[in-house]
């Protein structure tokens, strides 16, 4: 008997095989978790280098004027810095999406089972808060009387309308570091677009840097056991 | 048991999901919500022909759905247990079970 029991000990080791790959075949095995540690540590660095460079512009002297210099001023970065922390969710999505081609023309795409009531509440948070972001700062000129050029008013508009609508497009095929990577730079590039943030931004660079440093390491070990279950796969099919 | 005991339910087992592939088909279905061509594929070995001609059996007895959609450009094809295909595994592992005492 023990070995006429051996195909039902298998279908059992094959579905487990089956959601696991599910699970670490997200974020395109991992691959776009890396990508968005490598966006992070390239931010970081654009961060330090633009800040400087207005600190050196304004020729500030060092300690506490500094110190004030970075904790307060508010000149706005030029457009084309506000343009790529703007798009940054954008380009993360594009990597993740050519990289998800590649991932999926190795072993095919496995959707893990339908998600728990606590994942839909989850979603449905996430998706309200940058609901309540967009719907704010679409507000926000008429409340304050502020005044935005065109292109930040509507600029702040589309950067959260889009990462959500990105968020809930690809939402199964995302981990939580991948879901994170996504509205982390849609919340800052809306700051960056509306708010506009001259050499401040450099208070950017320390959580930048720790997690830019939290998903290369994750991207890491979630590649790693998507090619462990992928060589699992393999000897499963051999035997 | 007796061999002839052991007949009865035997015979009654769902010829659609005994088949091995199909068994397969069904076993990795069934851990997940939505699974690739190529996945299955891969898992169980059939070349494309065989494996479009059990998965429209399983579909022709309401066991799997299928989801076509485009990868990039390219087509792809996934597919989804039923509810009906569920039970029918379901029901198949535990004829099995008591079969053979697993």
């Amino acid at each position: 008997m023990e070995t006429l029991s051996k195909p039902v000990r298998d279908m059992d080791h094959l579905q487990d095989l089956t959601r696991r790959y599910a699970e670490c075949s997200k974020d395109a095995a991992g691959i776009a978790t890396l990508w968005g540690g490598m966006l992070f540590l390239f931010l970081s660095g654009m961060a330090v280098g633009v800040a400087m460079a207005f600190y050196e512009r304004d020729g500030v002297s060092g300690g506490i004027p500094a110190l004030r210099y970075f904790l307060v001023n508010d000149h706005a970065l030029p457009h084309v810095f506000q343009l790529f922390f703007g798009l940054s969710p954008l380009v993360w999505f594009l990597g993740f999406w050519l990289v998800s081609l590649w991932s999926r023309g190795q072993f095919g795409r496995v959707v893990a089972q339908a998600e728990g009531q606590d994942e839909a509440r989850k979603r449905a948070v996430v998706l309200g808060l940058l609901g309540v972001l967009t719907l704010y700062l679409a507000l926000r000129p008429v409340l304050w009387g502020i005044h935005l050029e065109r292109w930040a008013f509507w600029g702040g508009i589309a950067v959260p309308a889009l990462g959500g609508l990105l968020l809930v497009a690809r939402w199964r095929d995302l981990s939580q570091e991948g879901r994170s990577i996504l509205m982390v730079l849609t919340v800052t590039g809306t700051l960056f677009v509306h708010a506009g943030i001259g050499a401040s931004l450099i208070l950017l660079v320390p959580p930048y840097a720790v997690l830019s440093v939290v998903y290369l390491f994750r991207g890491l070990r979630r590649f790693r056991n998507y090619r462990g279950v992928v060589r699992e796969l393999e000897r499963f099919h051999a035997a | 048991m007796r061999p002839e005991d052991a007949l009865p339910p035997i015979l009654d087992l769902d010829r659609l999901v005994h088949e091995p592939a199909r068994l397969t088909i069904l076993t990795v279905l069934a851990a997940a919500e939505e699974v690739e061509f190529l996945y299955l594929q891969r898992v169980t070995g059939l070349n494309k022909g065989n494996l479009s001609s059990h998965a429209q059996k399983l579909e022709a007895g309401g066991y799997l759905e299928t989801v076509k959609a485009f990868r990039g450009r390219i087509p792809a094809t996934s597919f989804r247990i039923t509810a009906a295909g569920r039970s029918a595994l379901q029901a198949y592992r535990e004829r099995m079970r008591a079969f053979f005492g697993a």
